[in-house]
């Protein structure tokens, strides 16, 4: 509203710029002021007249200034000037106003769109595919996103400007006027309707351009057998056929695009034609001034550009619509369950049974998934559902964990019907662990704790003017003014009271679903921050003593090679080997390395950039050989893999280009950083390519030595050197507690070792501060960098920590050792007594334990299994029909 | 050894004839190559399956313990692959097994031998295949002894 007082503000001073020029042909150069002799002329006096019933007569208000003819025009000239720069502003200031209604919006397009996503019915939300899901989201929004802010404000400041040049030229000439709108009219008709046909040759184009692709990718496939029948006569003909077809419809597209130029053109051109003519006839008999003349010529030249883009906005307009609907379409409100309500919540009895009457859920065929299912589950009670895959056992575990929402009949809890319970009040009470564990980026500590970001906080109150204006901006794009800076975690549901208390919950919910162990390992890779206690510090430095005692009394000294500034570690990187020590920011890090000035001139004066580069070489092809059939982001390739699986077709054609190298081409600087990059997380025991030979070995000694007398006073804070007396923070914890490496090769080295290791972190009390980096550990993209088990793990370990009255585990055991297994089933027997768990196994191999074992047969239940509570009176209830 | 050698090596059991070099060579690199004097125990009856492994070089003995008493079973040579059963079975371990004469192993853990065997299929029907013909073959020998 505010833009569009702001465009009719503009209108006045829009005019008056038309007018100007008038006044200064008509009063400055023609000297209409200057009449009678007057050798100056009075302007900017104002005056107000009274009309005659109110007796006549006028006030001055302004006296205004007296110019001579020179002063008069300057003066004149420079009024107009500022006119235009007043309109400029003006045009300025309404363009910024509209981006930003325009981003406004995009962004609350976006976001309703995210959050309809988010209320899918679960159904709904495995239909969707996620990229498409994200494409729609984030890049088809854009030119509607974009529209919105000219949809309304496009043609009110156009239309108006246009409006005002045409009363202008009809106030200075009615007959003139009435010329323009007619030509006007005429363009904004005729030029839509050619333009039409003229985008429909264009779809067209680009259709026939899609299939031609299409084909000629399908005959390059087809190729072998093409030769092998000798048709490619036949083939070039069909391909000829379609550059045929194609050629006619661009040249129809050409013929309309420039007729519709040319008539554009022509009406534009033309009417100036008619100014001059009758204009200038008008001006020649008297009957129009010289003045009002050229300021029409000047106010016609304002006229087409607006309705050119009148014209362009109306062909936008149309576009965007089809693209909404195409979008909104996808977001459909059948499709919605209700939203996430905090103050929906229930409060529901914890020992309310669960009753099912005649439950019955189809695919979309109609096909019975789940037949017929009358059935009470006592509460707290313990209960297997067990059934081949695919049965019906999976669909009632979907049930319970609200998977699935399209079924028939009721499912209940005491009297609440679950189905029109709120999310929000069904996720107090109840957790439900995946079959597919979801796990999003990040570190083992917020995979876990995802499940307690539901707190609801308070919006804060602003503090600075930014905070302000990001809190009005989230609100009037009706945005959550809650962001994620703010704690979310709902601490009382985790049963504790603070931040502090939470890792030891985290723990706790792992070691359940057997994970003490991992986290363990995992925070002997972490390292310890910059802002650790001094005390741990130097407990850790301490501690390597004791850890070579230990490894001494355990024999296994020899399993390590330790950090020796005179010598190779075969168990380090080659780059490790060359800094001795660990890189501390990005300069140096393992691609830093690589391109850094100082130590590419140290490896060079060691004669290793070549070698390097080679080794580096040997090192892509083999990635390539061995890794090219993996899918992108495959956990293999991020465990073994020494470079990105996003890198590997940058260097397969690398690869092409070194191989070519006699024909010519060169290697770039580039392309040698990314080879030394490369080469320099070669590990020879780990990768195994015999890259590495003894002379290598002491080429790499002479530049490590090299690099630390000549190292620059600016890059200390770069790198960390392995120092006997410090604590090397960029490093694991592990290769800080042993000062050396583990050696590859040495069966169970690593579990030795690392039992030997948590021998003297328990003495030193250093324990815990492993468990927490162990927390730390970054899971990688879809917790890629966890193995199958401890996913699941987690994603159990995040059902079990906000303290569910009832927990379903929906997913096979099988990618568990059979004592691990059994071990964790325990370990929820435990957690969970005097609570609701349902878990759904193949099989009965773990059913001891639980009240009551349901078996399925297909889609039916086979056997409803006696409950240990079955003398409280019967929880069965017959399935019609049995 | 290098890991082309391992995969050479890997190439010559007869079950990974038909594998692509490529997928040898992942596997190889999945796992960690050991080394064992004789005598070293690789693991004991009712271990859990921890792992796998394909001899590269050298010999193993197969022996089982029982009232004190070490019988050995059978001994296993260069280019083959031992532990799997367990892993592939989720069983312990059914018997002991201990370096003949130095031994080189390429040794796979069993849930890195998971993700290898669900995403390189190649792999995966190679080692069926490997199973199939072992059951074949000691059906067969069932049939022999009843025929005689």
């Amino acid at each position: 509203m505010a833009i569009l007082l702001l465009i009719l503000g503009s209108l006045p001073f829009y005019w008056m710029s038309l007018d100007v020029p008038k006044r200064i042909v008509n009063e400055a150069l023609q000297g209409e002021a200057f009449t009678d002799g007057q050798t100056t002329a009075n302007l900017f006096g104002m005056s107000l007249g009274l009309p005659e019933f109110l007796g006549g007569g006028s006030f001055t208000l302004f006296e205004g200034f007296d110019f001579d003819q020179i002063g008069y025009l300057l003066a004149l000239s420079f009024l107009f000037l500022f006119f235009v720069l007043v309109n400029g502003a003006f045009r300025y200031r309404i363009n910024i106003d509209k981006g930003v209604l325009a981003e406004r919006m995009l962004r609350r397009l976006r976001f309703d769109l995210f959050s309809r996503l988010m209320r899918f019915r679960p159904e709904d939300a495995r239909q969707v595919k996620p990229a498409e899901a994200a494409t729609m989201i984030n890049n088809e929004v854009e030119p509607i996103g974009g529209f919105i802010g000219d949809a309304f404000v496009l043609p009110v400041f156009l239309g108006t400007q246009a409006l005002t040049a045409l009363l202008f030229i009809m106030a200075q000439s009615f007959m003139l006027g009435l010329v323009a709108m007619s030509i006007v009219l005429l363009q904004a008709f005729i030029i839509p309707i050619l333009r039409r046909k003229q985008l429909e040759y264009a779809r067209a184009r680009q259709l026939a351009a899609r299939k031609l692709a299409g084909r000629i990718g399908e005959m390059v496939d087809g190729a072998p057998l093409i030769h092998g029948h000798g048709t490619a006569p036949y083939a070039e003909a069909e391909v000829g056929g379609r550059l045929a077809h194609l050629f006619r419809i661009r040249v129809a597209l050409y013929n309309r695009k420039y007729a519709v130029k040319y008539l554009n053109t022509l009406l534009s051109q033309i009417t100036p034609f008619f100014f001059y003519a009758i204009g200038g006839y008008f001006a020649l008999t008297g009957s129009l001034d010289i003045g009002q003349l050229v300021a029409v010529i000047a106010a016609y030249k304002d006229l087409p550009p607006p309705v050119k883009e009148l014209i362009d906005w109306d062909q936008r307009r149309a576009d965007v619509t089809i693209k909404y609907h195409q979008v909104i379409s996808q977001f459909g409100a059948e499709k919605l369950m209700p939203k996430v309500d905090p103050k929906a919540d229930e409060k529901l009895s914890a020992s309310a049974p669960l009753r099912m009457d005649g439950v019955r859920v189809t695919d979309q065929r109609g096909s019975p998934l789940l037949d017929s299912l009358t059935l009470t589950i006592e509460r707290p009670s313990h209960v297997a559902l067990v059934g081949a895959p695919g049965s019906g056992r999976e669909v009632l575990a979907r049930l319970l964990g609200r998977q699935s929402t399209d079924f028939e009949g009721r499912l209940r809890m005491g009297e609440v019907d679950l189905a029109r319970l709120s999310n929000y009040a069904y996720s107090r009470h109840f957790a439900y662990a995946l079959p597919e564990p979801i796990l999003f980026p990040g570190s083992l500590r917020e995979n876990v704790t995802f499940s307690l970001q539901r707190s609801q906080p308070a919006v804060p109150t602003p503090k600075t003017a930014a905070e302000r204006l990001a809190l009005t901006e989230s609100e009037r794009s009706g945005n959550p003014q809650v962001d994620t800076e703010v704690d979310w975690v709902d601490y009382a549901a985790a049963g504790v009271s603070s931040a502090d208390e939470l890792d030891q919950a985290v723990f706790a919910a792992l070691r359940t679903t057997g994970l003490e162990g991992d986290i363990y390992n995992f925070g002997l890779l972490g390292k310890l921050s910059r802002s650790t206690d001094q005390d741990v510090l130097e407990r850790v430095v301490n501690a390597r003593h004791v850890v070579r005692e230990h490894l001494a009394e355990e024999n296994l000294l020899n399993v390590i090679e330790p950090f020796d500034p005179s010598n190779f570690n075969r168990n380090a990187s080659l780059g490790e080997n060359l800094v001795f020590g660990v890189a501390a920011g990005e300069r140096l890090s393992a691609r830093g390395l690589a391109s850094d000035r100082f130590f590419r001139a140290i490896i060079s004066s060691e004669g290793l950039e070549k070698p390097l580069a080679d080794l580096g070489l040997n090192i892509a092809e083999t990635t390539i050989e061995t890794f090219a059939g993996l899918p992108p982001g495959h956990p293999l390739f991020e465990r073994y893999a020494l470079m990105q699986s996003s890198e590997l077709e940058e260097f397969a054609e690398l690869i092409e280009k070194a191989q070519a190298r006699d024909a010519g081409t060169k290697l770039s600087s580039v392309d040698y950083d990314r080879l030394i990059g490369l080469a320099l997380g070669y590990i020879e025991p780990r990768h195994r390519l015999s890259l590495i030979d003894p002379a290598l070995e002491q080429r790499v000694l002479r530049a490590r030595q090299s690099f630390r007398k000549f190292i620059p006073q600016d890059y200390e804070a770069e790198i960390e050197f392995y120092d006997p007396d410090r604590v090397i923070h960029a490093a694991p914890i592990r290769d800080n507690l042993l000062f050396g490496r583990v050696a590859y090769g040495i069966s169970n080295s690593e579990q030795k070792v690392a039992a030997v290791l948590k021998t003297s972190l328990t003495e030193l009390g250093l324990l815990e501060t492993v468990y927490k980096l162990g927390l730390d550990y970054d899971v990688g993209p879809a917790g890629k960098l966890l193995f199958a088990p401890q996913r699941f793990a987690v994603n159990l370990a995040r059902c079990l920590i906000r303290q569910p009255e009832a927990l379903i585990v929906d997913g096979s055991l099988s990618d568990f050792s059979g004592d691990d297994a059994t071990r964790l089933v325990n370990g929820l027997h435990e957690v969970m007594k005097g609570k609701t768990l349902i878990m759904s196994f193949s099989d009965r191999t773990y059913v001891e334990g639980f009240d009551r074992v349901i078996e399925f047969d297909g889609v039916r239940v086979s056997d409803y299994g006696q409950t240990s509570k079955s003398a409280a009176g019967p929880q069965l209830e017959p399935v019609p029909g049995e | 050894m290098s890991i082309q050698a391992e995969c050479a090596a890997l190439q010559k059991i007869p079950m990974f004839h038909e594998v692509d070099i490529a997928k040898l060579r992942l596997f190889a690199l999945s796992g960690q190559r050991m080394s064992y004097e004789a005598g070293d125990v690789i693991f004991r009856e009712n271990d859990p399956p921890e792992a796998l492994y394909v001899i590269l070089e050298g010999t193993v003995d197969v022996i089982k313990e029982a009232e004190g008493h070490r019988v050995r079973l059978a001994q296993i040579g260069e280019g083959n692959m031992f532990g799997e059963t367990g892993v592939l079975c989720d069983q312990a371990r059914t018997a002991t097994i201990e370096a003949a004469t130095p031994v080189t192993v390429i040794q796979i853990d069993r849930y890195t031998f998971n993700e290898v065997a669900r995403d390189v299929p190649q792999l995966t029907l190679a080692i069926a295949k490997e199973l199939a013909r072992r059951v074949e073959s000691m059906n067969r020998q069932f049939a022999a002894r009843a025929d005689a």
